[in-house]
């Protein structure tokens, strides 16, 4: 039985990796101390749907398909709920590589090779992937959405197709029929909640509590009795975060609300609620509605204007409300130093030159967190080969250590 | 021995040398030569591919053109439409023959004397253009004025062609087509909806077909043969059942499960009676049913008075037995579907859709669907209005053919010279020499598909709306014109409204006008591979819609470059939507079973009142074999190798008739017999098909034989004149004979 050996270091390898080893020691034991964080600078998406052709052209279509397609090899990553940041999905990317790589190789599909920008688009989209789809794609129930909006005291304020409505303070809702979206009617309660509530108060009417479910289901209600035909459907572009977080400063959310501590006072710190974000389009619109009352008296007590939202600003602060963790990375650069002598060290140098891989420290392109995965990502196969030739194990990567090892990398590149 | 070279060793040495060179020289001067020729070659043999949209039916299966050095040598589908997915059928393979045809059209042509044998002289488009309008104009203001006959088809071709014509102030009429379309005013009469009726084939467990030709050329033939061969493989956990009705062995009876032999007009009866044998075994989900039952209660009345097994059986042939098993079969599966043949009898399409609502089919996966909401508009039909114009009810002073269609259809005039000799003046836009050239005055020859722009509403099969487009794939090959064009052409010769109405000056500005509709229709997407389409439907269901483009060129661009267009979201529950509106259902309530009527008798409403004629004992059934139903070009030899699969009689008729018959007559393999009706005999070669009925044959018609060109006229001779006077009956009484 043949017995892998490890091939033993150099001596000038042998140095550096000591004096590494010190240095990461010492970082660790301050850091364990101290427990420094550091953000890391990553760029929210302007279009999360721009991966799905990436998706594709890489062939990663063929492992891995929709929740309808059955059969395929991958799991269906919409079924996945991921609520970690984009440098955690890099990890889980990476602790996969060296399955996909045999997959890959048993259909013949050569390992794709993914520039930075590709990269961006594909993680954003698997990000997104769920928000689209597993939660948005499968609507709410009409009829329950019906027991809702009697449950909820809404017919003694509306009326519905052929009902007499000169006796109702609020609109016909029958105008929304065909509207295929669940953003317009969440910004249209969100817009007009302020007079919704004061009809309610004067009426003796309890301002409704909703869940996410009930959002969706009154919604599907609501959209019910398509009769208007086809043509008429009116759709949404899918929000952009980046704009998402432009406008979350420009209404001045962030003047109440925080963003993993960075921002205003007085309202919930949203990065620290990533589990209620994740969440579909109604959840979010019910978690905004059911807050709408105390936040338009928080807006009265601090004498602003109520912020209203129109033309596509809904769809764009919830997908940025969505990717608020996705962006919010934190990393300890000094646990990063832990790990890269850990796992990296045998076969990476940082300023000791070229080992078994590339110097990191020289090594063109790793100039960002993206960069820095999309090289990961493309040299996985190579790195693989390395390894079992050296009777290395795979290095797996728990949640948070691929932004920590990214800091430190980054760190040491930029000479700190 | 001295070591020194010998004088022979030098003269060896320098002969050696001076060949080498010598030969060196010689051959450095012919690679050079030959590099020169190469680059010559250079730029030959230059392969590139170009999209289109195949027109042989109304499909509109997307195509992929192979052009070496520009010429098309190789036709495949397009792997981007979402119809077929890159398959493609023995027609759309065959549609390079309609390019290369030898009997083309080389230009506009006008007819030198009427009567005796066609002949015709090259005409410049000016002259033919201006001697078409000439006669439009003046034939404006007669009583029957102008008739104008035109395959079904929907898109901005068909549209612009509408309204010259109505401003014309012509008659418009229509040729259909073995689409859903059909089967649409049964559906609304039942539901009330405005749908076109969708079957999802490949999810359901079971079909019980009433001759659809599901593995031939089934409402949109490839679409058909996919979802078969899904349903087949198991796409809905397990593998399908197919059990086919049909008065004949069909490729779809060959590859069922269970073929039952049952004639077209007893088929009505079958279904209603296993709809009966469902009510009679309570196997009818009445409470799902209860709110929307309408007339149920009638109908039931009806069916288990009229319709009881033992009426079934003796009317169909068909055991009891098997009747009650087929009916516990059909509800005994998760996903039982029961289709139809698009041009079936009304009766058999009213029995088919209410069986579907009877097992709870409808709106449900695996069952039946419905697709759209316009309305679409009341469309006269081509070969009734053709018949009274051939008979003299109707004297129109022009007739204008866009296509050879109407002419094809078994109800169509049997003598197309007839309609010759009614109208003074016959227009033809056919390409080919085919049944409308041949008695057209003047010819305006249109490009053939592989020329032309595309953009076009195919036939309903999926729940997605596509709209396949496409600029030409190849270079105009003759003297031809596009649609677009032509009508452009005649309309400014005209002038007045008719110009008026004319806002395009070619087909490439109808098919810009349609790409920039959908640019501004804010949803869909240019056609995508399969796992964008469906990434695109599930967007559009959670009220998401990603653009595909950042200016309307850029998007006009990917849709021709991608060959259509495609809206995949699916509202599945139109016809319970419909339902929920108010709107109960009306189940059509059957009558007593028409006894007299049974096939091999005779044929006719008025049937009944007649003894049945014993010199004519074999009830012949007309079938369209599925590579000869093209509604352009008949003139394709490719398709003409195929006739007669599996038994091997290409380039023929044939007739197919059962053992016992066979037996009888002595017909053995490739025996030719001579059919006899009460109008006319034919001659054709006679196959034996095991399980037919004995009182049934079955003929196949291959539209386009003796006129569509040099190949078509190999077939032989017209076989709807057996049909006679009675040309709109599926069936007529012969009488077989050995030659």
């Amino acid at each position: 039985m043949t017995r892998t050996t490890r091939r033993p270091l150099s001596s000038a390898s042998r140095r550096v990796t000591i004096a590494l080893a010190l240095a990461a020691a010492c970082i660790a034991a301050l850091a364990a101390a101290s427990d420094v964080t550091v953000p890391l600078s990553i760029e929210l998406p302007d279009n999360p749907t721009a991966g799905a052709r990436v998706f594709v052209e890489k062939n990663c279509v063929r492992c891995h398909g929709l929740g309808a397609d059955e059969g395929r090899i991958g799991p269906d990553l919409g079924r996945i709920h991921f609520p970690g940041t984009v440098l955690d999905l890099a990890g889980v990317f990476w602790n996969h590589a060296p399955v996909m790589r045999e997959k890959m190789q048993d259909l013949k599909i050569v390992q794709p090779h993914l520039n930075p920008r590709e990269m961006a688009d594909l993680v954003a989209f698997l990000t997104a992937y769920r928000y689209y789809l597993a939660e948005v794609g499968h609507s709410g129930n009409p009829i329950a959405g019906r027991t809702v909006f009697e449950g909820k005291g809404c017919p003694q304020c509306h009326a519905m197709a052929g009902a007499i409505t000169f006796d109702k303070p609020g609109p016909r809702l029958d105008r929304y029929r065909g509207q295929y979206s669940a953003i317009l009617l969440a910004q249209v309660m969100w817009n007009h909640s302020p007079e919704m509530a004061s009809v309610m108060r004067g009426r003796g009417m309890a301002f409704p509590r909703l869940t996410g479910t009930q959002m969706a289901d009154l919604l599907a209600y609501l959209q019910a009795g398509n009769v208007s035909g086809r043509q008429e459907r009116v759709y949404f572009e899918p929000g952009s975060p980046r704009r998402g977080k432009e406008l979350f400063a420009a209404k001045r959310c962030s003047a109440c609300h925080s963003i993993a501590g960075a921002g205003g006072k007085g309202g919930p710190d949203l990065g620290t609620r990533p589990r209620e974000l994740v969440g579909s389009v109604s959840s979010i619109a019910a978690l905004m509605w059911n807050h709408s009352q105390a936040m338009t008296a928080e807006f009265a007590r601090r004498g602003v204007p109520r912020v209203t939202f129109s033309g596509g600003e809904m769809a764009d602060i919830i997908a940025y409300l969505y990717f608020v963790n996705y962006a919010n990375v934190r990393a300890r650069p000094e646990h990063g130093g832990v790990l890269f002598v850990d796992k990296c060290s045998p076969c990476h140098t940082l300023g000791g030159g070229k080992q078994v891989g590339p110097d990191l420290q020289t090594a063109a392109g790793l100039t960002d967190p993206v960069a820095i995965m999309s090289a990961m990502w493309n040299h996985s196969s190579a790195m693989e080969q390395e390894l079992r030739k050296h009777g290395f194990p795979w290095p797996r990567l728990e949640p948070g250590d691929a932004a920590d090892l990214t800091a430190f990398l980054l760190a040491r590149r930029a000479g700190k | 021995m001295s070591d020194a070279p010998s004088r022979r060793d030098f003269l060896v040495y320098s002969g050696a040398a001076i060949a080498g060179v010598t030969l060196g020289e010689t051959g450095r001067r012919w690679l050079g030569r030959m590099d020169e020729r190469a680059a010559g070659w250079r730029d030959r043999g230059i392969e590139t591919f170009a999209v289109s949209v195949c027109r042989e039916c109304l499909a509109g299966c997307g195509i992929r053109v192979r052009l070496v050095d520009g010429v098309p040598v190789k036709i495949d589908g397009n792997p981007l439409c979402p119809i077929a997915r890159g398959r493609l059928c023995a027609k759309g393979q065959a549609a390079l023959e309609s390019y290369f045809d030898p009997d083309r059209l080389l230009g506009p042509a006008h007819r030198i004397a009427r009567g005796g044998p066609a002949r015709w002289e090259p005409l410049p488009w000016k002259d033919a253009v201006a001697l078409a309008a000439d006669k439009i104009t003046r034939a404006a203001g007669t009583p029957d004025g102008i008739v104008v006959v035109a395959a079904d088809e929907r898109g901005p071709e068909a549209e612009a062609w509408t309204r010259v014509w109505r401003a014309a102030g012509a008659r418009l009429a229509w040729t259909p087509q073995p689409t859903a379309v059909r089967l649409r005013p049964r559906l609304r009469h039942l539901t009330g909806a405005e749908a076109d009726p969708i079957f999802d084939i490949e999810h359901s467990s079971y079909v019980l077909s009433f001759g659809a030709p599901l593995a031939d050329d089934w409402l949109s033939g490839v679409w058909a043969q996919r979802s078969f061969g899904r349903f087949r493989r198991g796409v809905a956990s397990s593998r399908g059942r197919l059990v086919q009705i049909d008065g004949r062995r069909s490729a779809t009876a060959r590859k069922a499960d269970e073929w039952l032999a049952v004639a077209p007009d007893q088929q009505s009866a079958l279904a209603y009676g296993i709809a009966s044998v469902l009510f009679r075994e309570n196997r009818v989900d009445r409470e799902r049913l209860a709110s929307v039952a309408g007339n149920l209660g009638n109908f039931e009345h009806q069916l288990l008075t009229y319709y009881t097994p033992d009426n079934v059986a003796s009317e169909t042939g068909v055991p009891v037995v098997t009747i009650l098993r087929m009916a516990r079969e059909l509800v005994a599966t998760p996903r039982p579907l029961v289709i139809v043949e698009a041009g079936a009898s009304v009766a058999l399409v009213d029995a088919v859709l209410s069986l579907n609502v009877l097992i709870g089919a409808i709106d449900r996966r695996g069952g039946l669907f419905g697709r759209g909401d316009d309305p679409l508009p009341e469309r006269d039909d081509a070969a009734a209005v053709l018949r009274d114009v051939a008979e003299g009810r109707l004297r129109p002073s022009v007739l204008v053919f866009a296509d050879s269609s109407a002419l094809r259809a078994l109800g169509g005039p049997n003598r197309p010279e007839t309609l010759a000799e009614r109208v003074p003046f016959v227009i033809s836009f056919s390409p080919y020499v085919d049944e409308a050239a041949a008695i057209a005055d003047v010819i305006l020859p249109a490009d053939v598909p592989l020329e032309r722009w595309h953009a076009m509403v195919p036939a309903a099969a999926l729940g997605a709306e596509v709209i396949p487009v496409a600029a030409p794939a190849v270079k105009r090959r003759l003297d031809t014109r596009d649609t677009g064009s032509l009508l452009h052409a005649l309309a400014v010769a005209i002038g007045g409204p008719v110009e008026a109405a004319c806002s395009w000056t070619s087909s490439e500005d109808l098919v810009r006008a349609e790409v920039k509709r959908l640019a501004t229709a804010k949803r869909g997407t240019p056609f995508v591979t399969t796992y964008e389409t469906e990434w695109m439907q599930q967007l559009e269901s959670g009220g998401w819609w990603a653009q595909a483009a950042d200016s309307d060129a850029a998007f006009s661009d990917r849709v021709l470059a991608s060959g259509g267009w495609v809206d995949p979201y699916f509202d599945a529950g139109q016809l319970t939507e419909a339902l929920r509106g108010g709107r109960s259902l009306s189940f059509p309530l059957p009558e007593a079973l028409p006894s007299a009527q049974i096939a091999g008798r005779a044929t006719g409403a008025d049937a009944a009142a007649e003894p049945p004629d014993t010199r004519f004992p074999i009830a012949l059934v007309a079938f369209q074999p599925a590579v000869a139903a093209t509604s352009g070009n008949a003139n394709l030899p490719a398709l003409f190798e195929l006739l007669g699969q599996p038994d091997g009689v290409p380039w023929s008729l044939w007739v197919e008739i059962g053992s016992e018959l066979a037996e009888r007559l002595g017909v053995q393999a490739r025996t030719r017999v001579r059919l006899t009706s009460a109008h006319a005999s034919l001659d054709v070669m006679a196959v034996r098909v095991e399980g037919m009925p004995a009182g049934v044959a079955a003929l196949s018609i291959v539209p386009g034989a003796q006129t569509a060109g040099r190949w078509s006229r190999l077939i032989g001779k017209d076989p709807r004149r057996l049909w006679g006077n009675d040309p709109a009956a599926r069936a007529c009484a012969v009488q077989i004979a050995r030659i």
